[in-house]
Parts: C-alpha cells; structure tokens; sequence
C-alpha cells in the first residue's frame, strides 16, 4: 500500500506547490524561501498545538508566519535590489535559527495532542491526510482563483508577466511581489502545517531540499498544463495538485523497489533534473 | 497638462570609462494639446526625452514638472496617472499571457487603485467589445484569447485604445509604427491621431519618417547628440513639408 501513504504525503505537501507554482510561474519570481517557510509553518504548528491551541486556530497563525518570511524575501530583493535567489537563500538560511527559536529544540513529537488527523470524523485513519488534505487544497484553489480574477489579481498576474506594461498602467511591481511572495509562501507553511501532524512530529530539519520537491511537482504540473493545453487558471492549479501527486507516486515507486531510502534525497533530485531535461524542449509560453 | 523641462541632463555609462551624453541640459516646454513630432538620428536622445518624462530614465540634473509639480522623485507607476505611453516595441504595451480582456481592465484602472473585487463584469466586457470595433479588425470576438496570440500590430492598435480607457491627457508615442507592415502602421497612427484630435490629448510622437513628421502634430522637434537642435511650431511647422525635413538630414 505504499501508494496510499505516497498520496497521503503528496496531499499534504500540495499547498506547497500551489505556492511555489505562484511564484515561480504567475509571478515569475524565483523564490527559495521555500525550505525555510515550511519549516516555520511546522514549528509554529507544533509549539501551537502543544500549547493546546485548537486546531482551526492554528491555521491563520501558520499562515500569517509564512507570509512574513514571504514578505521579507521580498522586501529584501525589492528594496535593497538584491537578487531573488540570494534574498530568498539569505531568508531561509536565517529562519533556520528563527525556527529554532519557535521550537526551543529540534524536534517536537506530538503525542497526546489533538490535531487534524487524530480526531475521529468517520474517515478511515489511512485516507484521513488524503482527504483532509485535498479538501483543503481545493479550498484554497477555489479562493486563489476567484482572487487571481479581481482587479488586483490582474495587476499581480501582469506584474507577473509583463513589468513593462504593469507599471505603464500604475502597478507597483514592488508592492506585487511583496504580496505575491507572502501568499506564495503562506500555502508553503501550510504544507509544513500538514506534514506535521501527518508524519506526528516538527523537526528543524524537515524542510531541507523540500524546495526541490515543490520545484518537481510544479514542473510535472507544468508539464500536464502545456501537454493538456490547459488555460484556465483553476485547472491549471489543479494540474499542480496532480503533480505533486505524482511526484511523491514516482518517489514511493522507487523506494518500493528497493532503493535504500538514504539515497531518497538524491533520487528526488535527479526526478527533478530528469524532468526539467523533458519538459524543457518542449514548454511552449508567449513571448514577450 | 503641461510638462516643463529644465536643464536636463542624462549621462549613461556602460564601462565607467566611456560615458555618452544621451540629454545634454534640456530646455522644453510642451504645452497642454501641443502635438509634438520629435525627429532625429538614432542614438540622438528620442527615446531617453520619453523615458526621462515617463520616469523609466532617471535624470541626473535638472528638473521635470507636470503642471508645476516636480516629479523626478516620482516612480513609472505613479507618474502613468498623467501620462500614457506606447512603446517602440509594440508587444511592450501589453501582457502576453493576460486575455485580451483582462489587458483592457487594468488599463481601465491605469490611474485607480486595483482592488481585490471583481471589476470584469458582462458589461464592461461590451464596453471593451464596442471600442476595439472601431479598428475594424475582428479582435472584439478575441476577448478571451491570451494577447500573446495576437499579432504585434494588432497588439500595439489594441495598445493605444487601452491608453484612452481611463482619462490621459498626455500621450508619450515612441516609433510606434517602426516595428509594423505599412497596413498596421497606418491603422495604428490613424487611430492615435484620431484620439488625440477627440480627446485633446496632449501627445509627443518619435518618428524616422519624415511624411509623417511633417503630416503630424502642430509643432516638430528635431534632436541631435543629446540636444534639441530644431524647434518649430504654429504656421512655420504647417509650411514644413517632408522634403524640407529631408534636407535637415542632408
Ligand atoms: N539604458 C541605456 N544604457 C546605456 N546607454 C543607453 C541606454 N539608453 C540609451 N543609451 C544611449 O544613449 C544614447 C541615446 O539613446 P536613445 O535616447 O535611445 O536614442 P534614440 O531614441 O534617439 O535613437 C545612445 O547613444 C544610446 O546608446
Ligand atoms: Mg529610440
């Protein structure tokens, strides 16, 4: 049955790609804050719930959270003009020691805490991350979509696609990018939310490379986008979803046949390479 | 609107070794409704006079008013709620992966705050449909499609339709026919003069030919190494013929 728990984890870390999806391909930000967001919405998730915050209330708190790391990372590339990778490496180098800060140590199990998955709803426990967290990945969809429509979703989407044309009709694309990485890295510590009650634990650790993991499944989404020659927006994101499913299947495939599962780190990455090398011939977007 | 400038100047420097003088202590001002017709060799400093009013150049000295308010400090995005600009390049104007429709919302909202509420609505969509009929080109049945499909003239008319869909009162024209075929260039710059003439727009229009410098606008500028060598205006400009233009550059 490890196809259960590969789109168990694949569910969970969902919103994550949806994020990164954001970033990367809407507004066309290379962002790694990544790694360090979901470890923060992990480490506020655990310290929350131990302090016996309920569960619907942690939720905005790990948001929150990662929208600042987001915003910061942008702030930092918009107004000290610095590169988008170095300022997003800069702020996942520094949350390490922030996350560690939150947790007080570096690992925080959760045993007798009630939580999204311990509660008893009628769903078999196998399927519970699976459904939970695929509810609320459309949730989010539905609300993201419905945003990327409004007149600020469309000057988002132009800063995104054309910086030229956003601040000829008054776009600050400062303030877009600001925004947009908040967002952006919000869904990534939402993932670190759902991964942590899914696995039972936080660790500060846990987010090292996930970037890279976000990066495959918004690829393999991609990929799914342009072979489908889908244009609407929901469904795009629900390409992504299906990505990130797929990746995590493929992962859980090679495990399952044996590959020792200390190689599960470089396995993923060269999933990843040997996706950008097939996708990349063949990606088709306008122009500028 | 009228815009003022006082000796401006913009020096760009590439190696720190070399340094080119693209505007050298510029005195002009352009009135409200004048239509200027900027001509001039390349690399003579068209495009930096544009650039420098617009904000997407940053001068180094001097200083540009807008109805006597100084706006150096000012960035692009704030100073397009005066000024609307079409592009040298006609696929600058637009957002590729943006629908049609979705280009001429934020165009409609060029000097408004973009709020998180949905403003495309049926009827701002038949808006939209019955301003783009007046070009003729069949594009109001392609609201829907990315504007990347379009072609770079249909793309750079649809441009100069979204500067008009919010007020403007100045046009900032950048050689917005070199990049065309002659039956796109025509349609565009008939409908820019058409706007202009309607909307009292005042306009600043770069342009290589000569015909249509001396066709345009009531007043002409030539430019020469960073400096405004010629300015013409009223009967004088009305008299300038294009073989007259022609023997400036001769
Ligand atoms: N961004 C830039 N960086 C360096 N040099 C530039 C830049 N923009 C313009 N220049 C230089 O400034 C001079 C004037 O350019 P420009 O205003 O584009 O001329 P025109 O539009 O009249 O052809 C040219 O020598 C050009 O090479
Ligand atoms: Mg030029």
């Amino acid at each position: 049955m490890f196809y259960i728990s590969a789109l168990a984890l694949g569910s969970c870390l969902a919103t994550m790609a949806i994020g990164v999806f954001l970033a990367i391909k809407i507004f066309k930000i290379p962002d790694i804050t990544t790694d360090g967001s979901f470890t923060l919405g992990a480490a506020v998730t655990a310290v929350a719930l131990q302090a016996a915050v309920p569960v619907w209330c942690v939720i905005p708190l790990v948001l929150l959270a990662g929208a600042a790391a987001g915003f910061l990372t942008a702030f930092i590339h918009t107004r000290l003009k610095i590169d988008a990778l170095l300022a997003g490496i800069l702020v996942m180098t520094a949350l390490f020691s922030v996350n560690l800060g939150i947790m007080g140590r570096s690992n925080i199990p959760l045993i007798n805490e009630t939580h999204l998955f311990s509660t008893e709803n009628g769903i078999p426990q196998a399927y519970k991350p699976v459904v939970i967290g695929t509810v609320l990945v459309l949730i989010l969809i539905v609300l993201l979509f419905g945003f990327l429509l409004t007149d600020f979703g469309i000057a988002m989407r132009a800063s995104g696609d054309s910086a030229t044309m956003s601040e000829a009709n008054g776009v600050n694309n400062s303030t877009m990018k600001q925004v947009g990485l908040a967002i952006s890295n919000s869904f990534t510590a939402l993932a670190g939310f759902l991964v942590t009650q899914y696995q039972g634990f936080a660790d500060v650790n846990m987010g090292v490379g996930i970037v890279i993991t976000a990066l495959g499944s918004v690829l393999l989404g991609d990929a799914l986008i342009s072979f489908l020659g889908i244009r609407n927006m929901a469904l795009q994101l629900v390409c992504v979803v299906l990505g990130c499913w797929v990746f995590q299947l493929v992962l859980a495939l090679a495990l399952s046949l044996g590959v020792n599962p200390i190689f599960l780190k470089g396995i993923t990455a060269v999933m990843v390479l040997l996706i950008v090398a097939f996708t990349r011939f063949k990606s088709k977007s306008y122009a500028n | 609107m009228q815009i003022e400038l006082k000796q401006v100047s913009k020096t760009y420097s590439t190696d720190n070794v070399t340094y080119i003088k693209a505007l050298q202590k510029i005195d002009l001002t352009i009135r409200p409704k004048d239509f200027i017709t900027i001509v001039g060799a390349n690399g003579s400093g068209k495009s930096t006079l544009l650039n420098a009013i617009a904000g997407s150049a940053t001068i180094d000295e001097g200083s540009i008013e807008f109805d006597g308010k100084p706006v150096q400090k000012l960035a692009v995005h704030q100073r397009s709620k005066y000024v609307a600009r079409i592009f040298q390049n006609p696929l600058s104007g637009t957002a590729p992966s943006l629908h049609v429709i979705d280009n001429f919302r934020l165009a409609a909202l060029r000097t408004k705050v973009k709020l998180p509420f949905i403003g495309n609505t049926k009827k701002f969509e038949e808006q939209v449909a019955n301003t783009i009929q007046q070009l003729g080109l069949g594009l109001e049945n392609k609201l829907h499609q990315p504007m990347g499909s379009l072609s770079g003239g249909q793309r750079q008319a649809l441009t100069l339709l979204m500067a008009v869909q919010d007020t403007v009162r100045v046009l900032l024209l950048d050689e917005p026919t070199a990049a065309l075929d002659p039956k796109s260039a025509n349609i565009v710059m008939q409908t820019a003069q058409k706007l202009i003439e309607q909307q009292q727009l005042t306009a600043v229009y770069i342009t290589h030919s000569l015909a249509d410098a001396a066709q345009y606008g009531n007043r002409i500028i030539e430019m020469k190494n960073g400096v405004i060598a010629k300015d013409i205006a009223g009967e004088e400009k009305k008299l300038l013929t294009a073989a007259h233009l022609a023997a400036w550059f001769a």
